[in-house]
């Protein structure tokens, strides 16, 4: 018999292995003596994936054994590659310590998750306060004194010490939102009862208040200047549109529309311009010093990386900046090679089908459009960065999911996960794992403790 | 920092030591996502397995409920299912218009080639053989059912 949890022991113990494995070589290639904190940090990476495991085991026995484990291997992998850029120039000082406490409070946040989130479907029932503060959260950097602007791009805000970018919260709340919306209409917006012009629409009152949603979003995040989420929101809500309605009309229409926003923002700002020009021409002598100086330098780590790479810790990935966020792919790729950045995709891959088969087996709508928004999430998100930086699509600035150095995107991807297990969950919990959702949902609706009927068979009928 | 290799000389031992280090490292990650796969394929083969659970399957195999009470929706059968819910709410499988049902009244999960019925949190209770049920209580063939003053007998 399949024992989920046997197996994503024996996962994280080789994830434990690849995470210190790879921190490691790094260290070796930089000193040619074993370092001293390697013991501490085996120490901390074995004790917070025990505790995420034994956290499942009593939280989630039933849930997919993959998803943990996967995101160990990334986060470990991730943690070694910043921690092997830190120091390398002054903007990136110190950014390993802050990276292994963002780590651990990601896990904290997985824990956090588990624990107050034993049935996913409560969540459906804050369906408008739930897009309410996804809004609010997006809106968060334009508001004075709050938001900053980091890059040209004002996605971060400041509240006392803390400094984060809601735009990270924003999107799980507004899967979230989506997923409760399209469950409840997803029939009515299956079906044209409206009118303009010639062609026939789902009534509005249904698909208005998601339009708003969708174009408050996109708004903000143009007003912003991130386009990366941007891009990022419009195709989850795209998506699960599709897998809510199952209709191609959705597509077609929602990619007609991203083409005009897309010639829009083309003509109107001018950084889109710069991405447009980068991405079709990086390495123009006009522009190879300045404007795609860091597109450029991606492809000759890649260049550089070859095969099999130059080795962690052995290449020179500090050359292009942003090396420890939004490129770390390239840092990846010039030190483990095409076989490490193939090895990393792979395994995003897995975990991307292991969040929809999470969808698909999932017996509620809600559960089902849950992990599917979750999983696109994910899926676009790494698609988004991976094509930006080896030029397969233009370049927007966003993270890659557990990899890349960052507070926000490394805490809410941990929740990503959490829900993803806690769904996956209780698709096969079987006859334990309902129990208290129902004698909840009961109990709120306002009924006595029962009273025992006297005679239960053969009552008046 | 950068360790360049020579091209005509011969490699120092520490250069041969990261280089097989390194492809020991990529093994190491290969074996990984190997492990995953073989995780992904074992999980299929585990759902592809005959369960109660899955929809596909046979209705003469599967269990059915027949209700008997109220008589005049004596012949209605209801083939059982995975996470079938009873009760006088829309958003429940099974909808039955009985005044002494909760909203949610009942629920049934399979496990295997097992039924299980279980109450859940219902005001009049859910009854099996005419015991009152508090846990999930496995039912079979010849089993009697109430919920609410709905009676099912189970059948195959």
């Amino acid at each position: 018999m399949f024992r989920p949890r046997r197996a994503e022991a024996k996962l994280l113990f080789f994830a434990l292995l690849i995470s210190v494995g790879c921190h490691l070589l790094v260290q070796f290639a930089d000193s040619d003596t074993l370092p001293a904190d390697t013991g501490t940090l085996a120490m901390w990476m074995t004790g917070l994936y025990l505790s995420a495991h034994l956290t499942v085991r009593r939280l989630a026995p039933n849930a997919s054994p993959l998803l943990l484990p996967i995101a160990g291997v990334l986060t470990g992998i991730g943690y070694a590659m910043v921690s092997r850029l830190d120091g390398t120039n002054d903007r990136i000082e110190g950014v390993s310590v802050a990276q292994g406490m963002w780590i651990v409070l990601g896990i904290g946040a997985f824990i956090a998750t588990l624990f107050f989130l034993r049935d996913y479907r409560i969540l459906d029932r804050y369906r408008y306060i739930t897009g309410l503060a996804g809004i609010t959260l997006l809106l968060l950097p334009i508001v004075p004194f709050l938001g900053r602007t980091v890059n040209g791009a004002r996605l971060w805000t400041r509240i006392g010490p803390l400094q984060f970018q809601p735009g990270e919260g924003a999107k799980i709340l507004l899967v979230v939102f989506f997923a409760s919306f399209l469950m409840e209409r997803r029939e009515l917006l299956a079906v044209n009862t409206g009118k303009i012009g010639p062609i026939h629409i789902p009534d509005f009152k249904h698909l208005g208040p998601i339009l708003a949603v969708w174009g408050l979003s996109l708004g903000i995040m143009l007003f912003e200047k991130d386009l990366g989420s941007s891009l990022l929101i419009f195709s989850i809500f795209l998506s699960m549109l599709y897998i809510a309605t199952s209709r191609t009309a959705f597509v077609t229409g929602g990619l007609a529309l991203f083409s005009v926003g897309a010639l829009a923002a083309y003509q109107t700002f001018n950084h889109v311009q710069i991405r447009i020009k980068g991405w079709l021409d990086p390495l123009n002598p006009d522009t190879v010093e300045n404007e795609t100086y860091q597109l450029a330098q991606s492809l000759f780590a890649f260049a550089s990386g070859g095969i099999d790479g130059s080795g962690p810790g052995q290449g020179s990935p500090w050359r292009i900046p942003f090396a420890e966020t939004d490129f770390i792919f390239a840092s990846i790729g010039e030190e483990l090679g095409l076989l490490g950045s193939i090895a990393l995709i792979l395994l995003y891959l897995v975990l991307v089908t292991t969040g929809f088969r999470t969808a698909l087996r999932c017996s509620d709508t809600f559960g089902k459009l849950l992990a599917a928004g979750l999983s696109v999430a994910l899926a676009i998100q790494t698609f988004v960065i991976v094509g930006g930086v080896t030029r397969l699509i233009p370049l927007t600035g966003i993270t890659l999911p557990f990899v890349s150095y960052g507070g926000s995107s490394i805490v809410s991807n941990f929740v990503i996960l959490a829900i993803l297990v806690v769904v996956s969950d209780q698709q096969i919990s079987g006859p334990r794992g309902h129990t208290s959702f129902f004698r909840r949902k009961a109990l709120e609706i306002g009924e006595k403790i029962p009273d025992p009927l006297p005679d239960p068979v053969g009552g008046s009928t | 920092m950068s360790v360049a290799i020579p091209l005509f000389t011969e490699p120092d031992v520490s250069t041969l030591t990261l280089t097989l280090a390194k492809f020991s490292f990529l093994a190491l990650l290969y074996l990984f996502v190997l492990m995953t796969l073989r995780v992904i394929i074992r999980e299929l083969r585990e759902s592809a397995e005959p369960a109660g659970a899955s929809p596909d399957r046979d209705l003469k195999q599967i269990l059915q409920l027949l209700v008997l009470e109220p008589k005049t929706q004596n012949d209605y059968r209801i083939p059982l299912a995975h996470n079938m819910t009873f009760g006088r709410a829309d958003s429940c499988d099974i909808k039955l218009d009985d005044q002494w049902m909760s909203s949610y009244h009942a629920c049934v999960t399979a496990r295997g080639d097992d039924f299980f019925i279980e109450d859940a949190g219902s005001t009049n209770g859910t009854y099996v053989n005419r015991q009152r049920i508090h846990t999930p209580t496995r039912i079979r063939r010849g089993d009697t059912i109430q919920v609410g003053r709905t009676v099912m007998e189970v059948v195959k």
